[in-house]
């Protein structure tokens, strides 16, 4: 059974969160844009083979994602993701709202929270990216990584946990 | 509390923090330290580009070729990227081609500048007929001249076959006539023969085997002068 899509409004709603999450994997911007658009194009095309009752679109849409994600570290290598306060939702926050202490301030926190993320695991921190990148809840993040929902939910739980520790030590330091 | 009973009220409130909806009042104490890291993680979430998304749209979602709001056809549509790559192709494709081109024209231009040998060095004159032919034949004039020069070590060699056939065929036919050359003391008409004949006897008659006859009964010595080892 397929279900007719409004593609418009489709790429509206998912389009920023599967960048992020893309771009959270992936080394670099013009990488992660290319496997956007890869997404959306592959998506809309195979339309026609999407089951909404197999499963929401969201989820149909970040599986396409992560397997040519995986396809991009088959061709060039799995390389550790970095990407920039200037690209984050924080950094693009209008500057005049805060003084500079306070911007660089951010700045610091970002640096950290990358840093902290990199020393997680591949499969956690994808968790982590699917979650507050993309924006999924816990069970559609189970379908795309084949995972139950209780096992994504405690390892986002001890994620945080360990983010907050790395955290609260560095400032510390 | 278990570590699972946490996660799933953790799980709540994330839900709606990412929603953008209030969080309860009362939240776990184990929970509440981590919410703000929830927070900051949000916050560092990557952005795209502000102009990568309208293009994108646009190129997936764009009005078909012919416009009028008809849709593309199942199976999605031409990606910009591949119209872009199609046109790059052929713009290189052109260049290439101009290239060989121009570099053919110049090698040509190269050659032509050369100065060439002069192919044909000496041809027997044909044009006379051999003087020692035992038959007449017909001689069809032909000259093949094949030159090969390299012109220059790095281009490539040239080879030019020239065949000169622009004489016409000339038929030579020798003609061998026969003549007798009597030494001039013998020759018919000349003074001295008439004497031979007065010699003779008188006979009055013209003897055209002249001498020949001398020793052979007119003769009376038996010798003839002409040729001695033959005299009887």
């Amino acid at each position: 059974m397929t279900t007719s899509l409004d593609l418009a409004a489709s790429f509206d709603e998912y389009y920023p969160k599967l960048y992020a999450y893309v771009r959270g994997q992936v080394a670099d911007r013009q990488t992660a844009e290319d496997i956007t658009a890869a997404t959306f194009e592959r998506a809309f095309s195979r339309r026609h083979t999407y089951d909404s009752t197999k499963g929401a679109f969201s989820t149909w849409l970040f599986r396409i994602a992560r397997n040519l994600v995986i396809d991009h570290y088959d061709a060039a290598g799995r390389k550790p993701a970095h990407f920039p306060f200037e690209e984050t939702r924080a950094g693009l926050a209008a500057p005049q709202e805060l003084s500079p202490e306070r911007q660089l301030l951010r700045q610091e926190q970002h640096q950290l929270l990358l840093e902290t993320l990199l020393k997680l695991s591949e499969r956690d921190r994808e968790i982590i990216h699917l979650r507050f990148f993309g924006r999924l809840t816990n069970r559609k993040i189970a379908e795309i990584m084949d995972l139950k929902e209780k096992t994504v939910s405690v390892i986002i739980l001890r994620a945080l946990q360990k983010l907050k520790v790395q955290i609260e030590d560095q400032e510390a330091t | 509390m278990t570590e699972e009973q946490l996660a799933g009220i953790l799980a709540e409130h994330l839900d709606a923090l990412l929603a953008g909806e209030p969080l309860p009042e009362e939240i776990p104490p184990e929970l509440a330290d981590l919410l703000p890291a929830a927070q900051n993680l949000t916050l560092a979430a990557p952005e795209p580009r502000p102009e990568f998304g309208p293009v994108l749209k646009q190129s997936l979602l764009g009005p078909p070729p012919g416009g009028n709001g008809a849709a593309w056809p199942i199976g999605g549509h031409i990606p910009l990227i591949i119209v872009a790559g199609l046109l790059l192709l052929g713009i290189m494709l052109a260049l290439l081609g101009t290239a060989v081109v121009v570099g053919l024209s110049h090698l040509a231009t190269r050659m032509e500048t050369r100065s060439t040998p002069p192919v044909v060095e000496s041809l027997p004159d044909l044009s006379q007929p051999a003087k020692n032919l035992a038959s007449p034949s017909p001689v069809t004039p032909r000259a093949t001249v094949t030159t090969t020069r390299t012109v220059d070590p790095e281009l490539p060699q040239a080879t030019a076959t020239v065949v000169l056939d622009i004489l016409p065929p000339i038929t030579a036919t020798l003609e061998t006539t026969e003549e007798f050359i009597l030494p001039p003391a013998l020759a018919p008409g000349s003074p001295g023969s008439g004497g031979d004949n007065g010699s003779d006897g008188g006979n009055g008659r013209g003897d055209q085997s002249g001498d020949h006859n001398r020793g052979h009964g007119n003769d009376p010595d038996h010798h003839d002068e002409d040729n001695p080892g033959r005299s009887k």
